[in-house]
């Protein structure tokens, strides 16, 4: 069922315009302009601008794919069709922050993939020898594993907003209210040029934490009928 | 008859606004039932709390022998439901969406596949399953949502203002569908709607509701053989809301069925006239007095109409 789910999502996905534009402008501005303007910071190994890029890429790609989610679905009236199915409220719920989570994954991947073979053109031209190491293994860890946690978690929030909000406009909101506080102690440490593992640690242990609340309160406080009698 | 649909004393309010006011009725095994209402009556409410997506906020509902809400989702297994609220994917083509709700109802591959290409061959739009929703015509939305609504074989269909938009040929094509579904698939159905000239031709039984109460219900075929049955006014001195309830199952144990109770007076259909003493004697047991009984004419369309322009007037 969650496969299902995740499946008619990168369908319907694939299929607008209007959003496979968007992500083609963001992986030419992430991926190819900002790399290219800020080349020294990386070619010095400063990964901090592309760390502060990625945890940006991981709050704002889902935020347009969940405000849509469920509150896409009830200004579409399709909602009540899938509520009149035999698939548990938890099982569509997590269908959807899967179906983002990849998504953002794959923009993710595909970015950091045109940036790093840029890096490394750049530096063959800069300096006439071909380096392939511009990441330590915390930086790795950081853009993609930080990355992957932090885009979970405002997926989830996104798309508990979206299961409550009755318009699109309304979810967009309250999400970009939302998405920036998540990351902001992170870009903070970022811009002053440090990024201790302790913090790091307890940052993604914080954001674990979170995950876990939110899925206990989907479970236990939001019921089909409550949603469809408040719509 | 077996009882599909037990629905007892159910109230539903939301806000100050009253859905549903006391509510029973039963649904058979086997037919179409028809529930007829002006807009507003509480049809919707009523099939949505019975399909368990919305919960009523007293009494009892039993659906295939389940709690629609504490059972819900074992009972959305057996049961499809088609609303004209209910809208498909329009990115998606006909066939993207009968295969993602079938998945949801985990049919097998295989056997789902089987299924669709039956169910388009049989509505007559298999040339068209690779065609996107939003391009499709009213008619071929509404054959794919009943596909839809059944791709699970249900025990038990509702249709809510189902054939709503469609044009006559494509509603009388409609009704034959639905009619051969309950013959092939031996589906019992609850059909909603407004329209008293679909209703009398497609269901066997009918129940009519205004503002959340039912003022009628009974079979087609007892109407059409009394179209205009025996019918009579009561007036009292008393307050009849009081003894209500009391008074209405004395009455349904003596084959009385239809009663429409206002503060002072009760308005009922009889077998025959020789019921008049009974019904002054079950009045008489409640020390209600009498001071008027007069004889009145009963017929659907006027009970309906009258439900009808009764609301219009408030």
């Amino acid at each position: 069922m969650i496969k299902a789910i995740v499946k008619k999502e990168m369908k319907e996905l694939l299929k607008s315009k209007e959003f496979i534009s968007y992500y083609i402008m963001l992986i030419i501005v992430i991926g190819i302009m900002i790399p290219i303007s800020s080349k020294e910071s990386i070619l010095n190994r400063n990964w901090y601008v592309m760390g502060f890029l990625f945890q940006i890429i991981a709050s704002v790609i889902p935020s347009g794919l969940t405000a849509d989610s469920f509150a896409g679905e009830k200004e579409r009236k399709t909602i009540e069709t899938l509520f009149n199915s035999p698939v548990p409220l938890i099982y569509i719920f997590l269908g959807k922050v899967i179906y983002i989570v990849i998504v953002t994954l794959i923009i993710m991947t595909i970015i950091f993939g045109i940036s790093y073979i840029l890096f490394i053109i750049m530096n063959f031209i800069e300096y006439k020898n071909l380096i392939f190491n511009f990441y330590s293994f915390k930086a790795i860890y950081f853009i993609f594993i930080n990355s992957l946690i932090v885009c979970f978690f405002t997926t989830f929030l996104g798309v508990l907003i979206s299961l409550r909000s009755k318009t699109v406009k309304a979810a967009n909101l309250f999400n970009y209210f939302i998405s920036m506080p998540i990351i902001a102690p992170v870009l903070g440490k970022l811009y002053t040029g440090t990024m201790p593992w302790s913090f790091i640690l307890i940052y993604q242990l914080i954001l674990f934490i979170g995950i876990g609340l939110l899925l206990v309160i989907i479970k236990n406080k939001f019921k089909i009928h409550s949603i469809l009698e408040n719509m | 008859m077996n009882k599909i649909v037990q629905i007892k004393n159910v109230q539903k309010r939301f806000g100050d606004n009253i859905a549903l006011d006391n509510i029973s009725v039963d649904f058979n095994e086997g037919c179409i039932h028809g529930l007829l209402g002006h807009n507003g009556a509480g049809k919707t409410t009523l099939i949505r709390i019975i399909g368990g997506i919305y919960k009523q906020d007293k009494g009892e509902v039993e659906v295939l022998g389940l709690n629609p809400i504490h059972d819900g989702y074992e009972l959305r297994k057996n049961i499809g439901v088609l609303s004209e609220n209910m809208c498909m994917y329009d990115r998606l083509s006909i066939y993207d969406n009968l295969m993602f709700y079938g998945k949801l109802y985990n049919i097998e591959k295989k056997e789902l596949k089987s299924r669709i290409d039956n169910y388009l061959k049989m509505f007559q739009i298999s040339e068209f399953k690779n065609k996107l929703i939003k391009d499709c015509s009213t008619g071929m939305k509404k054959k794919t949502g009943i596909i839809r609504a059944i791709i699970n074989e249900p025990k038990l269909l509702l249709l809510d203002e189902a054939s709503n938009g469609l044009d006559p040929i494509s509603k009388d094509e409609f009704h034959g569908l639905i009619k051969e579904l309950v013959k092939i698939k031996n589906i019992s159905v609850v059909l909603c709607s407004h329209d008293l000239g679909e209703v009398t031709k497609l269901c066997e039984h009918i129940t009519i509701i205004k503002k959340g109460n039912v003022v009628y219900s009974d079979s087609v075929s007892s109407l059409s053989s009394n179209k205009e049955s025996i019918g009579i006014k009561i007036d009292t001195i008393q307050d009849l809301f009081s003894f209500k309830e009391q008074i209405q199952k004395e009455l349904k144990d003596n084959k009385i069925d239809y009663t429409k109770f206002n503060r002072n007076s009760i308005e009922m259909e009889i077998p025959s006239l020789n019921d008049i003493n009974m019904v002054i004697k079950v009045l008489i047991n409640y020390n209600l007095n009498i001071i008027n009984v007069e004889h009145k004419i009963f017929d659907l369309n006027k009970i309906y109409l009258d439900s009808h322009r009764e609301e219009n007037a408030i």
